[in-house]
């Protein structure tokens, strides 16, 4: 089965409804294309602005819901990283 | 992109009236929090955008749950930029923004990804799966 790794750049909270319907979403996804998402959330706080490393293993960037985030800038680098590189970006 | 040096958001603490993101306009008060967006609404998106083919409508109801948008102040600025207003709510108010060009960026103000626990399908999550599948074809 096709892998495809998706991060997820946000602050993760179980108590959060649209965290886990996140996770719900992306596994729906794969089951619809045949593929084995692999999910991965990035604490926004984890993410230093300007590393390319961080985030370079991942085909697709989904910035989740939940502000404020615990680093705005963390989050905001994970978006420019997107933009920038041309990666499959979602925000919600 | 916008050519904003000083952009800022009201959960950071910057003022409503000058910030690019700011309280929701139009909101349901539901508690002493403060003003929100609750629930379903319409949005209309944009024929012929990323975010209209994904969806295969011009008009989709989307679930909300959030306290702020983009200032209406600000919305002008991207109609000169590569990131569009591709979605919008009754009033005219931002919901939908996307980068032009041949890459896959959507940024939404509701939250598509709700509709799962209501075992409905989210075109919009699928299409980033989806694009994100080719982009890990293209590196191996």
């Amino acid at each position: 089965m096709e892998r495809v790794r998706i991060g997820i750049i946000g602050d993760y909270d179980a108590e959060h409804a649209d965290h886990r319907a996140t996770n719900a979403a992306l596994e729906e996804a794969g089951r619809g294309l045949g593929a084995r998402v692999d999910y991965e959330w990035v604490a926004t706080d984890s993410v230093a602005p300007d590393d390319a490393v961080r985030l370079a293993g991942f085909d697709g960037l989904w910035m989740a819901p939940g502000g404020p985030y615990r680093s705005l800038d963390g989050a905001l680098w994970g978006i420019r990283f997107a933009r920038e590189r041309g990666v499959p970006f979602v925000g919600t | 992109m916008l050519g904003l040096l000083d952009a800022a958001h009201v959960e950071y603490g910057a003022d409503p009236e000058t910030a690019l993101i700011t309280p929701v306009a139009c909101a349901v008060p539901d508690d002493d929090t403060g003003p929100r967006i609750k629930g379903k609404q319409r949005v209309r998106l944009t024929p012929g955008s990323l975010a209209g083919r994904v969806y295969g409508s011009t008009e989709i109801a989307a679930e909300f749950h959030c306290r702020n948008e983009l200032n209406r102040r600000f919305q002008s600025l991207f109609e000169r930029s590569d990131l569009r207003i591709v979605g919008v709510g009754d009033e005219g108010e931002a919901r939908v923004v996307e980068l032009a060009g041949e890459g896959f960026f959507i940024g939404t103000l509701f939250l598509p990804q709700m509709a799962v626990l209501e075992g409905e399908p989210i075109p919009l999550i699928d299409a980033f799966v989806g694009a994100a599948l080719m982009a890990s074809r293209a590196r191996t």
